[in-house]
């Protein structure tokens, strides 16, 4: 039923979000978390008044995208579970409204919502920067730093944080997605272990940072001459293209599972 | 029988759940034996066992913890039997830690007979390094899950426990005031002289948050129900 898709989509979409947003478990573990973003050096507060704005912006944005996201994957790896507990699959596949769409319309709600706090903590700094510099800019450059350097990585952690819980026990993702998070975007290179940090396939952001508002030697995890422009739009294709796929895998499967019941 | 619970909540945990914390281990155990191929020195590489028991097992220890507070489906049903569901809670507790404490006691005789120290101290005191940081965190696991009402804002909140300790650790080592709450002392500062302190000060906020925890489900056992799940 074609017609029903977008309908679905963000009807879906729309519950999500407000369901997500209403859990103050996000906004307390978030807050709480983000204490340790508020204690780096690389915070609008930390830099000298001659560093450019856009160094500034890049900076902060991957500070937040360097931590928050850990938060932001656990808080959303129980989805699919939640549903499967409440048996609303054998509810909700009675209802003309395509499998695919609840899933996007999660996926799109839940990740939005979840994404809330930590733009707020983000923008906070940001407004922070346009005060302190008395330069408005901040803002409109800000919010091309957050869809630019946060939202692909964002959009890639909740892909899989609310997809793989549906082969994986939630304690046991939570645990393993942790572990590559340390593994594949804080663990340089330099360590001697083989690591995906530094790679397009960084969720952090650092290529889309370095090619877009600064340069690889300003950005946290970043070094050498990686960070062109072509190299940020790389990034960030890669980010999304691999979410999409974890998205259609999952629910290919889904659908499977469903049909083998 | 009386042990048939025993059975029941096994099979309920299931081979994952079992296996986890082997896995883990074995997981930090080959990156130790890697450092070793790459010609790291021994007492580096038996850092990343410790790292597995105090950083690996340990917080797993507190998000499965998170977890079975309120992993029951029927725990409606549950608060009308006769067995109490804290009873129940404490079973599912005691299960957990009593094989991940058989996985900690023998990863460190495994240690010691291929003739490495997990830390400068006794056999016995060993064993604090993986005790003190897996009753903290089982401890601190249950309780979150019932202030937040919520197993997966508490896993959230373990788990921006164990990024802020891991990364702020130099902080943690050379602040006397933040030694009570070092998850992970063995694997940053196990020769300072404030281990065993730290140990034995993990063990009683561990046992004080469990015992919390135990209370606030007998005073309220209702407190789970309606919660974020």
């Amino acid at each position: 039923m074609m017609h029903g898709i977008w309908p679905a989509l963000f009807g879906a979409t729309r519950y999500e979000f407000r369901m997500q947003l209403r859990r103050k478990s996000i906004w307390i573990a978030t807050f709480l978390t983000s204490l340790l973003v508020f204690t780096g050096l690389r915070n609008p507060w930390n830099f000298r008044h001659d560093t450019t704005l856009s160094v500034v912006v890049a900076q902060w944005a991957v500070v937040c995208n360097a931590f928050l996201p850990i938060v932001f994957g656990v808080l959303l790896a129980d989805r699919l579970p939640r549903d499967r507990r409440l048996h609303l699959p054998e509810l909700l596949d009675a209802l003309p409204a395509p499998s695919g769409s609840r899933l996007a319309g999660k996926y799109f709600g839940s990740a939005l919502a979840t994404a809330m706090p930590i733009f707020f903590i983000y923008f906070s700094g940001i407004i922070y920067s346009a005060f302190d510099r008395h330069d408005p800019v901040a803002i409109p450059l800000g919010l091309a730093a957050f869809l630019a350097i946060n939202v692909p990585g964002l959009l890639f952690v909740a892909a899989f944080s609310i997809v793989m819980p549906a082969i994986l026990w939630v304690p046991l993702y939570q645990f393993l997605f942790v572990g590559y998070w340390f593994w594949g975007n804080l663990l340089g290179p330099a360590y001697g272990i083989p690591t995906i940090s530094t790679t397009w396939l960084t969720p952090i952001g650092g290529f889309a940072a370095a090619g877009f508002f600064s340069q690889a030697g300003e950005i946290m995890t970043m070094g050498g001459d990686a960070g062109s422009v072509w190299q940020g739009a790389g990034s960030i294709a890669l980010l999304l293209a691999s979410a999409a796929l974890a998205l259609f895998i999952a629910q290919r499967y889904l659908t499977w599972q469903h049909a083998r019941q | 029988m009386k042990l048939d619970w025993l059975l029941y909540e096994l099979r309920r945990v299931g081979l994952v759940g079992l296996l986890t914390p082997v896995l883990i281990i074995l997981f930090f155990s080959s990156f130790g034996l890697l450092m070793r191929t790459n010609g790291v020195s021994p007492d580096r590489a038996t850092r990343a066992v410790v790292a597995g028991l105090e950083i690996g097992v340990a917080t797993a220890a507190g998000l499965i913890a998170a977890t079975i507070v309120t992993s029951d489906s029927l725990l409606e049903l549950h608060l009308s039997l006769m067995t109490r569901y804290r009873t129940t809670f404490a079973r599912r507790l005691a299960l957990m830690l009593g094989w991940t404490a058989l996985v900690g006691i023998g990863t460190t005789l495994v240690v010691r007979l291929i003739g490495h120290e997990l830390a400068p101290v006794s056999l016995l005191a060993q064993q604090l390094v993986w005790l003190a940081p897996l009753a903290c965190f089982t401890g601190v696991g249950a309780l979150l899950t019932l202030l937040l009402r919520s197993r997966t804002g508490a896993a959230a909140v373990l788990a921006g426990i164990w990024i802020i300790e891991t990364l702020l650790h130099e902080s943690f080592g050379a602040s006397s005031w933040l030694h009570p709450f070092f998850l992970f002392a063995t694997t940053y500062s196990a020769s300072e002289s404030f281990w065993l302190g730290n140990r034995l000060e993990l063990i009683a906020l561990g046992l004080l948050f469990g015992a919390l925890s135990l209370i606030w489900l007998k005073r309220n056992p209702s407190i789970l129900l309606g919660g974020e799940g």
